[in-house]
């Protein structure tokens, strides 16, 4: 009676000290892992408004001329 | 009668390493003992007859896959960058072949010149190999005995670190990457050489040794320290090992017996051969001081991913179920490297790669580096499918893992998450819901991962957020923190410009404006953009 139960519980146990004889644990080498994982792409770029797009061409345009009449008045 | 193993088609196997374990099972059973050659796998180079010694993990060892890996790579750099004063290396692969080394013998007693040109050498050794990440001797139990499975391929014991005597000079032979097992031998009492003990006694008697112990010589090893002051103090020791401190030495000395014990005198390896120098030989040590590669921290270590993925690859089927987390989980790690390191310039190659990565080893990093490719590559559905599946990985949901076997004895460990990689969980899913149009989880998710990691591209993102919603404020005010903390990125700084234009805070707009106009000068791309900024202020 003694003997089997012995056997029945070495038997239970043996997974337990198999396993913690002489294994280390599995593990994920941490020195493996990389320092930069890819990161989400960036949001898409700003636009300014259609109505200040055409204000910005206006001004531009309005600048342009104005530079152009100065030149053409300096010989004088 | 069966055919020898063979090596490379070169290195006929006489007889194959025994396990440390094996030994002493042996030695305490059969009181029989054992030497170095019970432990190396001994064999004849079939091309010019010459001994050769095979450092390669016990049969079946599949738990040591990692640090074989390591070790074959330390190997390969010796080889590819010829480490000098090292033992010549003849093959690597199943295994590292070394040439016939020198016989250990314990430390010589030397002159301080010939000990700091020893010493010295093996600077040049060290300072090479912390150039890779290899640095930081093996680790030892609480006993003192060594701790097997770390994959530090580097000793600096008698039988590891050797010395040899050529034409009456004294000079190192080091294994590297080292046996480790042969650590074992070096505590084993030596005979010692009478006359070497006389003339340590007499010195001793002279008074002209100081009365240090030996055993405190070199320093016992500290798990916890900084893997190079580690090696700073093995070094030292090992000069000391070989010339103990006496009076009356220059001040050199007693900077590495300080060393030795532990103290930050320097902090790299060339800053110990500067010491050195001052105690060593003449002659010109400065082009060789000049070439000693600088490593204050231990860089990731460098290894060749293509040959660690398949060499795992091919390893895989020959396991048993309980064996394969020992290769699966290091290997889906070297998979998710790879991945990273393509990511850029070739986002299919890297999904390919991070799909097996999930496939071996599903946990949250995985999923989200596979979410965020998906991202980049357009295919939104599976994206969003990949990131829910990260949120739904045990790392968040806190659900225990458990093996096939049902014991849960070799289950893998479940991953710590830290703040940076949750912050990119979930800038990644906040990113696509900003994709999508769900501005409220975007925003959500971003504020969690600025919570987390408050970093420039996390800070854009948010903004980009509440700019969507229309909270115009908010979003310049995060705009106007990720130009600061970043202000070389015109990026940021359009994205600003646009929100103070909106908001009416023109003076503020074209200063930003000016400031990305000068930035931009000469780049094709930002002339639109200028002629649009010069409009707009």
């Amino acid at each position: 009676m003694l003997r089997s139960s012995s056997l029945a519980l070495a038997l239970f146990a043996w997974p337990t000290l198999a396993a913690a004889d002489v294994l280390p644990d599995a593990e994920r080498p941490h020195d493996w892992e990389p320092r930069d994982p890819p990161r989400p792409a960036p949001p898409p770029e700003k636009e300014l408004p259609a109505l200040a797009l055409w204000l910005a061409a206006l001004t531009a345009a309005a600048l342009v001329a104005g530079t152009r009449a100065r030149l053409q008045e300096r010989p004088r | 009668m069966t055919s020898p193993r063979v090596i490379a088609d070169r290195f006929e196997v006489v007889t194959s390493g025994r396990s440390l374990k094996s030994l002493w099972w042996e030695r305490s059973r059969n009181d029989r003992p054992y030497g170095e050659d019970d432990l190396w796998t001994l064999a004849v180079d079939r091309r010019t007859g010459a001994r050769v010694r095979v450092l390669e993990p016990p049969s079946g060892s599949f738990w040591l896959w990692t640090a074989s890996m390591w070790a074959e790579a330390v190997a390969r750099h010796v080889i590819a960058t010829a480490v000098p004063h090292t033992l010549p290396i003849l093959h690597v692969g199943d295994g590292v072949v070394f040439a016939e080394p020198p016989p250990a013998v314990p430390r010589p007693r030397l002159q301080p010149a010939q000990a700091a040109a020893c010493a010295l050498a093996a600077c040049e050794v060290v300072a090479r190999l912390h150039a890779i990440g290899c640095g930081g001797e093996y680790g030892r139990a609480a006993d003192g005995r060594p701790a097997y499975d770390l994959p530090t391929p580097l000793d600096f014991g008698w039988h590891n670190l050797r010395m040899t005597r050529e034409s009456g000079e004294w000079k190192i032979a080091w294994l590297v990457p080292g046996h480790l097992a042969l650590a074992d031998l070096d505590d084993t009492p030596q005979d010692a050489d009478p006359d070497a003990l006389a003339r340590d006694l007499q010195d001793r008697l002279d008074g002209s040794l100081l009365d240090e112990p030996q055993s405190e010589l070199p320093p016992k090893h500290d798990p916890h320290r900084d893997p190079i002051a580690r090696d700073l103090a093995r070094l030292a020791g090992f000069y000391l090992s070989l010339a103990p401190p006496a009076r009356g030495q220059p001040a050199a000395v007693d900077a590495v017996r300080r060393l030795a014990a532990g103290e930050p005198v320097v902090r790299d390896v060339a800053g110990l051969a500067r010491l050195l120098v001052e105690l060593g030989p003449a002659g010109d040590w400065d082009a060789r001081l000049a070439a000693l590669p600088i490593a204050c921290a231990l860089p990731p270590p460098v290894l060749d991913w293509d040959r660690v993925i398949a060499a795992g690859e091919a390893r895989l089927p020959d396991l048993v179920p309980r064996q394969r987390p020992y290769v699966v989980l290091p290997l889906a790690v070297a998979y998710h490297r790879r991945a990273s390191l393509r990511a850029a310039l070739a986002p299919d190659d890297a999904l390919r790669d991070v799909d097996r990565a999930v496939e071996l080893d599903p946990v949250a990093p995985h999923h989200v580096t596979r979410a965020v490719l998906l991202d980049r590559l357009g295919r939104r559905d599976e994206a969003r499918a990949a990131i829910a599946a990260a949120f739904a990985a045990p790392e968040y949901t806190g659900a225990s893992t458990v093996d096939d076997d049902g014991f849960g004895l070799l289950d893998a460990p479940v991953v710590v998450v830290g703040d940076r990689e949750r912050a990119r969980a979930h800038a990644t899913r906040g990113t696509i819901a900003l994709r999508d149009g769900d501005l409220a989880l975007a925003e959500h998710d971003l504020r969690r991962a600025v919570d987390l990691d408050p970093d420039t591209a996390h800070l854009h993102a948010l903004a980009a957020a509440l700019y969507a919603r229309g909270d115009l404020t908010g979003a310049a005010a995060l705009e106007a923190r990720a130009v600061e903390l970043e202000p070389a990125s015109t990026r940021y700084r359009w994205d600003l410009v646009v929100s103070l234009h909106r908001l009416g805070r023109r003076d503020e707009a074209l200063f930003h404006a000016r400031k990305l106009e000068a930035m931009e000068a000469g780049d094709p791309n930002g002339r639109a953009r200028r002629i649009r900024l010069l409009g707009g202020a």
